[in-house]
């Protein structure tokens, strides 16, 4: 069986290597925005729950959340 | 294997296309002796197809002189096919052919062995031009079904006076002390890289982390000798077994070895193989630096061979081993800190404190001193033996504990399921019944690395004599759900629609793998592009680009949508305001409250400048640096005073500078204007028609 051709194609803005935080509620995003050393590598938040990390502190921001106690979950390697 | 025959054969593809043309056909000729001018593309494929051709192999390898034969033979047995060029040297001499590279060299003549050439290597016409002024350096690889061949007629080596008696207690080993121990350094490199200098030696810190380690840093509880720096042997072994990976100046982990899931047997003789990357250790010193390269696996290697030359079941004294090898190896003696003297001991301690463990040797002690001989295993491996079961008596070996501790025996364990415990469970403590323990931290570890909770989960029920405690099954159910809390994606694709309804569209296509906005969404996988029409392709490793552009004003830009990116919208909202535009244009403008609201997000005014280069390719503007930071503290001051207009730049410069009138002038405002105090004008005045300057005064 083949792939169903699309019906139209979708006009897009593609965004590669993005480094983000997804965290399960906002309470938990403001609380990791509380803590200073990570506020500090996050470039900005796309909603009350998505943290956009700034270029190249992944590695740090990971670094931070694990002294904070957290587990992450690490998608696209690192860490 | 499949994959095995595709390795060998790419790599003789690669060694043989850098052969010039006349030793490409010189090579060809005496491998399998073309009939025609083949183009050199031919003769490679050719020559491929010839190393699987077993009869051919055999009529090639009658025809090699003895050393070369029996060289093949010894790196046939080693099971590893690359070697550098000084440990097969030092190998053939020890095994009785003091030739030198000539065994070797008619090897490469024949074909039969190749060169590993690193990237850049030019063309090689000769020998010589591969072996460059540090020939011993260099590495050489044979093929494994031409190693495979040659170990079928075995080596000439010796019987030495061995002995043949019923021990009353023999010494031997399960084969599982070197999995374990690398689980455990598995699991602490994963927690904490160990960094490595440029010679893939240890830094003084890691050295000691290693000796101190209560699991490592021990010798293995029921070996008769002690292993010196037992933790870097490890080290060693993993590295050259690629459990563990050097990059970037740290030792990081690697997969386990897919072998470890087929059985003991194929691990024990993947570990054999790893021998001739074992570096840095020593049997009587541990943890060993030399510049020659440490003699371990030059004698080790032969060692075993000599011991494979005896008769089944026959013992033989360390101390007749050593005899043999000390005359004949041409580095080792003179590594031996005690001298000849010490060749005895140092194979004893080899023998029994990594052979041993590694279950190919097996050691019994009388009065004359210990006594060894190849176990089962070390005879399939070594002697074309066959093949013992090493099947586990009982796979049920593993005591969950309701405090979240595992107790697993040793008896059940398979190299697999060190494995997969060595993820999950933190090694406390290495015996005959071996502990663990779960911790949140360890499950972690094992979700990270790719397990899943139903992973862990059967790992535990299957190896389990009794019943899981649910409650660790529920602990360990919690630990995996508090990681599904926060989502890290180091590299994400992130796909910007221009409308709620296109990115509806795509999730429903199935294009979306989570919906983050109204607008965006992040990409499930790679990218089908044939879906897509493109506006726009940001890369977030690369620079900043360039997206917006200042007004006159120098506080107004207008954003470059297509050229913009996620960045710039958070950036957006921390240092300006949207302002209204009657197009699609989007425009912003910084404003005194945007700029004071960056001064107390402890933005300083170099960040701000970098931010208007990297994001306009302009400086700061003088107004939106005014905004940013006012006059800096120092006061302005407003007064009265009288502007005398002169009618040139050239009169107002002389003005200026002849003291009789520049003495009555306040500030210069412009190139024909001056500030004059009140009280001064008169003065100035007559002083200025005295030189032929005649000023009227404003009626006003």
């Amino acid at each position: 069986m083949t792939d169903p051709t699309p019906v139209g194609r979708l006009p897009v803005k593609l965004h590669r290597h993005v480094c983000l935080v997804l965290t399960e509620d906002a309470v938990l995003a403001e609380e990791l925005l509380a803590r200073k050393k990570l506020a500090q590598e996050v470039a900005g938040r796309l909603t009350d729950r998505v943290l956009l990390v700034r270029p190249g502190r992944v590695d740090a921001v990971l670094e931070e959340l694990r002294r904070m106690g957290h587990t992450p979950q690490v998608v696209g390697g690192g860490g | 294997m499949e994959s095995d025959r595709v390795a060998w054969a790419e790599a003789v593809r690669a060694a043989l296309s850098r052969y010039d043309d006349s030793l490409l056909r010189s090579v060809a000729a005496r491998l399998f002796k073309p009939r025609n001018q083949w183009p050199a593309d031919e003769l490679v494929a050719r020559s491929v197809a010839t190393l699987s051709n077993t009869p051919v192999i055999d009529r090639r390898l009658r025809e090699l002189p003895p050393s070369s034969r029996h060289l093949v033979a010894a790196v046939g047995l080693s099971r590893n096919s690359s070697w550098s060029v000084g440990q097969l040297v030092a190998v053939l001499a020890t095994i009785g052919h003091s030739e030198g590279l000539a065994p070797l060299l008619v090897l490469l003549d024949a074909g039969l062995a190749f060169p590993v050439l690193p990237d850049g290597t030019n063309v090689i016409r000769q020998w010589e031009d591969w072996l460059g002024s540090r020939p011993t350096a260099a590495r050489v690889f044979i093929p494994p079904p031409v190693a495979d061949r040659a170990t079928r007629d075995g080596l000439p080596l010796p019987q030495l006076s061995g002995k043949a008696f019923e021990a009353k207690v023999i010494h031997a080993a399960d084969g599982l002390e070197w999995p374990l121990r690398l689980g455990v350094l598995w699991q602490q490199l994963r927690a904490a890289p160990v960094r490595l200098t440029q010679a893939s030696a240890l830094f003084k810190r890691d050295l000691t982390r290693l000796q101190a380690d209560p699991i490592l840093g021990t010798s293995p509880v029921d070996l008769a000798v002690d292993v010196p720096e037992a933790g870097v042997l490890a080290m060693g072994m993993g590295m050259a077994a690629g459990l563990f990976v050097a990059e970037a100046g740290e030792l990081r982990t690697g997969r386990f070895p897919p072998e470890w899931d087929t059985g003991l047997l194929p691990t024990i003789a993947g570990l054999w193989a790893a021998l001739p990357g074992i570096a840095h250790w020593d049997p009587l010193r541990g943890y060993f630096l030399t510049e020659e390269g440490e003699p371990f696996p030059t004698v080790a290697l032969p060692a075993l061979l000599l011991l494979a030359a005896q008769p089944d079941g026959v013992w033989t004294h360390p101390a007749d081993v050593a005899e043999y090898l000390i005359s004949r190896h041409p580095s080792w003696p003179a590594a031996l800190r005690g001298g000849v003297d010490d060749a005895e001991n140092w194979v004893e301690a080899m023998l029994l404190g990594w052979a041993l463990p590694s279950r190919l040797v097996e050691a019994t002690e009388d009065g004359e001193g210990w006594w060894v001989r190849l176990t089962g295993v070390g005879r399939h491996l070594l002697a074309g033996g066959p093949a013992p079961d090493l099947r586990p008596p009982f796979p049920q070996c593993l005591v969950v504990q309701p405090n979240g501790d595992v107790v697993a025996y040793r008896q059940g364990l398979t190299p697999g399921l060190i494995a997969s415990l060595s993820r999950f469970a933190d090694w406390k403590g290495l015996g005959p019944a071996c502990t663990l323990g779960l911790t949140a931290e360890s499950v972690y570890r094992g979700l990270e690395s790719g397990l899943t909770l139903a992973d862990i989960a059967v790992v535990l029920q299957q190896h389990s004599a009794h019943a899981v405690p649910a409650n660790v099954l529920d602990l360990v159910r919690r630990w995996a759900g508090k990681r599904e809390r926060i989502t890290v994606h180091t590299s994400a694709t992130l796909l910007e629609f221009g409308s709620p309804g296109d990115l509806e569209a795509a999730v429903v296509r199935g294009l979306v793998a989570q919906k983050l906005t109204d607008r965006i969404g992040l990409a499930d996988g790679d990218v089908e592009y044939r879906h897509f029409r493109l506006l726009g392709n940001r890369d977030y490793s690369a620079r900043p680009q360039q997206c917006v552009t200042f007004d006159r004003d120098g506080v107004t830009f207008t954003v470059d949508v297509s050229a913009s990116d996620l960045l710039l919208e958070a950036e957006l909202s921390r240092v300006a305001e949207p302002v209204e535009s009657d197009g699609t244009e989007r425009r912003y403008r910084i404003t005194p409250e945007s700029a004071r609201a960056v001064r107390e997000q402890a933005m300083t005014l170099s960040e701000f400048e970098q931010w208007c280069l990297n994001r306009s390719g302009e400086p700061l503007s003088a107004s939106a640096r005014l905004l940013f930071t006012g006059s800096g503290g120092v006061l302005g001051e407003v007064r009265h005073r009288l502007v005398l207009t002169l009618p040139s730049e050239a009169v107002t410069d002389g003005v200026c500078q002849w003291p009789q009138t520049g003495d009555l002038l306040d500030d210069r405002l412009g190139p024909c204007a001056v500030a004059v105090s009140e009280e001064n004008a008169a003065e100035l005045l007559r002083r200025l028609a005295a030189v032929g300057v005649d000023v009227r005064a404003d009626r006003g």
